[in-house]
């Protein structure tokens, strides 16, 4: 399964039974940094530290250290001001995205801040109750602000891997697109994303994965927006499609807007340039 | 179509190529659904075709237009020996208008399609569709849009609109006003992201002819498909295209009476559709600056409506007014006919 990025927390049994594979791996304790990616880079490749903490940003006891190292930090909020200034320095020479919830107007802002101050931002949008106002406003900045600013996800994915021949599924930027990752727990079961995982729900185990592939139900997730197609109604009749696949649906009756952010963005990927700048690391 | 006509009809084919050299033939499996006759029966049909054929096969190429439903590995295994890379096909996604059985089953006929279009894709088999517009489509132009966009990503489709010889018992029939205006919702969408959205027929076919002014015109335009086309039956009867087999208007004998040469030549049998031409410049179609691009359209649209061929279509009021009225001021090209311009 050498083309899949494996996402596993961080047990050096496990890393070592996976030799050879690009791997994100997953603490909630910042301070194991370190040593994961000396654990790791031992036999295996890096492709990224996901970090799943309750703290704060601004507290998050992040380390010169930590530089060079690519950390996807999923944090509640950025917060307290004074804390988050402090740390700024350090934060800005990190290999860092900072994952934040699009939960009301507070993160979408603090979102927009990070990112005019040089840290790459991703904001996580299923299974929350999306401002789309608000959201828009963001992707307008980051398209089109004028002063130099970090990378704004999923806008930055879906505008990079635009393309005239395929669709484009942003669920990577969140380790949870079955076409380049798998997750893997700590007994070997392997899952197609982080919510199948922690639901129980698994499809094989290490030692046959290079079978999964061939696994109807690894097909049946891979191409799960063909289902779209075989509704009366919906999704696939949306122009923007191509950029969301349907990730929406559930809200689309009560909480429409998902429609005009992502045909905006669509309209934005075909005009736009890939933007200048740092690019830390792809999800 | 038996073997043994089957064998014959290639004879005849090779008979045609032995004396038209540089000459070649494409062969469109067409239906129907040829999908029904096995993948056995398509293998049969190649060996004959290099039995009756011999060098000259390899000025043959195949085509096959299918519904996908019947599509499986054994298919795609003889259509890759018989140098088949793309199949055509045509998809619906309202319901009730196509489907299995009685009740008119879309959503069983539909899942099995999208298994048909997966097969493709894993064999890396190219695809493009013809969507046909009914009167359903016609209150959701745009959303239907988008949806075949969506579906299509970069490959192409294509609008036809719903062409009904007889009764319209499902009332689906469209007039060619509606049709163009149909047309004219989708148009500047389509011109204003044509770099990224795949091709779609007409408007492709238009852009080619008016903006890039190259003459290129399908066979309903050309005023020459007497001499480009034949339809060929399951007993071996010909008739001028698989529409004027399926409305049963014109016939020409069987492969038995006739020689290929003889079917697309200017003889007797041809000599109303050779005529059409000079009785429409005279007549009907006399001063229009869209003859280039026309010649008054298929010549069987004029034979459904008044018995002969001698007058112009019914559709080629909606060409025009399509692109009067959406074309030529969306782009800003005009179209001057050929002859200005070569």
């Amino acid at each position: 399964m050498k083309q899949h990025i494996l996402v596993c927390p961080f047990e050096p049994p496990l890393i070592s039974r996976l030799q050879g594979q690009t791997l994100v791996v997953h603490v909630e304790d910042v301070l194991l940094i370190p040593r994961v990616k000396e654990q790791v880079e031992r036999h295996n490749r890096l492709h990224c530290i996901q970090v799943i903490s309750s703290h704060p940003l601004a507290r998050l006891e992040l380390t010169p250290e930590m530089k060079a190292i690519p950390i996807a930090a999923y944090v509640p909020e950025v917060g307290e001001g004074g804390e988050f200034y402090e740390k700024l320095p350090l934060l800005r020479q990190l290999g860092l995205q900072v994952y934040l919830a699009a939960i009301g107007k507070t993160n979408i802002r603090d979102a927009r801040i990070l990112s005019s101050l040089g840290i790459a931002t991703a904001l996580v949008m299923e299974g929350v109750p999306l401002d789309w106002d608000a959201m828009e406003d963001l992707l307008v900045y980051f398209a089109y602000g004028k002063s130099r600013h970090a990378n704004i996800e999923p806008f930055n994915y879906v505008i990079s891997n635009y393309s005239r021949t395929s669709m484009v599924d942003f669920s990577s930027v969140y380790f949870d697109n079955p076409n380049r990752y798998l997750h893997v727990e700590g007994d070997g079961r392997i899952a197609l994303s982080a919510k199948d995982a922690q639901a129980g729900v698994f499809i094989g185990e290490l030692d046959s994965i290079d079978a999964i592939a061939d696994d109807p139900r690894y097909k049946e997730r891979r191409d799960k927006a063909e289902r779209f197609f075989l509704e009366g109604a919906g999704c696939a009749y949306c122009g923007a499609f191509r950029v969301c696949l349907g990730k929406f649906s559930a809200q689309r009756d009560a909480n429409p807007g998902c429609e005009k952010l992502f045909a905006k963005l669509m309209e934005i990927s075909e005009n736009q340039k890939i933007r200048d700048g740092v690019v830390l690391w792809q999800p | 179509m038996p073997a043994e006509t089957l064998d014959r009809v290639f004879t005849w084919i090779n008979e045609y190529l032995e004396t038209r050299e540089g000459e070649t033939i494409n062969l469109v499996w067409h239906g129907g659904e040829p999908l029904l006759l096995g993948a056995s029966y398509f293998r049969a049909a190649l060996e004959i075709q290099r039995r009756r054929c011999g060098l000259n096969s390899g000025r043959i190429s195949h085509s096959v237009q299918t519904n996908l439903t019947l599509l499986n590995t054994d298919f795609i295994s003889i259509f890759k020996e018989m140098g088949i890379t793309t199949l055509g096909t045509s998809f619906e996604p309202l319901p009730g208008i196509r489907g299995m059985g009685t009740r008119m089953d879309s959503k069983a006929y539909n899942e099995m399609f999208f298994k048909g279009l997966k097969l493709l894709r894993e064999n890396n088999f190219g695809w493009g569709f013809i969507y046909v517009v009914t009167r359903r489509a016609l209150t959701q132009p745009l959303t239907l849009f988008h949806y075949l966009l969506n579906l299509a990503l970069g490959k192409g489709f294509a609008f036809n609109p719903v062409l009904i010889y007889g009764e319209d018992t499902h009332q689906l029939r469209i007039t060619p006003k509606e049709y163009m205006e149909f047309l004219g919702a989708l148009f500047p969408a389509w011109w204003a992201h044509r770099a990224w959205w795949p091709s779609v027929e007409p408007f492709t076919h238009y852009e080619s002819l008016i903006v890039q002014k190259r003459a290129r015109v399908g066979c309903a335009d050309s005023g020459r498909c007497h001499t480009s086309h034949v339809y060929i039956g399951p007993e071996g009867e010909l008739s001028r295209c698989g529409r004027a087999a399926d409305w049963d208007i014109v016939w020409y004998g069987t492969i038995e009476d006739r020689s290929l040469r003889d079917v697309l030549s200017e003889d007797a049998h041809n000599k109303a559709f050779a005529q059409r031409n000079q009785v429409l410049r005279d007549g009907e179609c006399r001063g229009c600056r869209f003859w280039d691009m026309c010649h008054g359209g298929c010549p069987l649209d004029s034979f459904a409506a008044h018995g002969d061929l001698q007058h112009k279509s019914e559709w080629c009021d909606a060409k025009r007014l399509f692109i009067e009225k959406y074309f030529e001021p969306v782009t800003g090209a005009r179209f001057e006919g050929f002859s200005a311009t070569n």
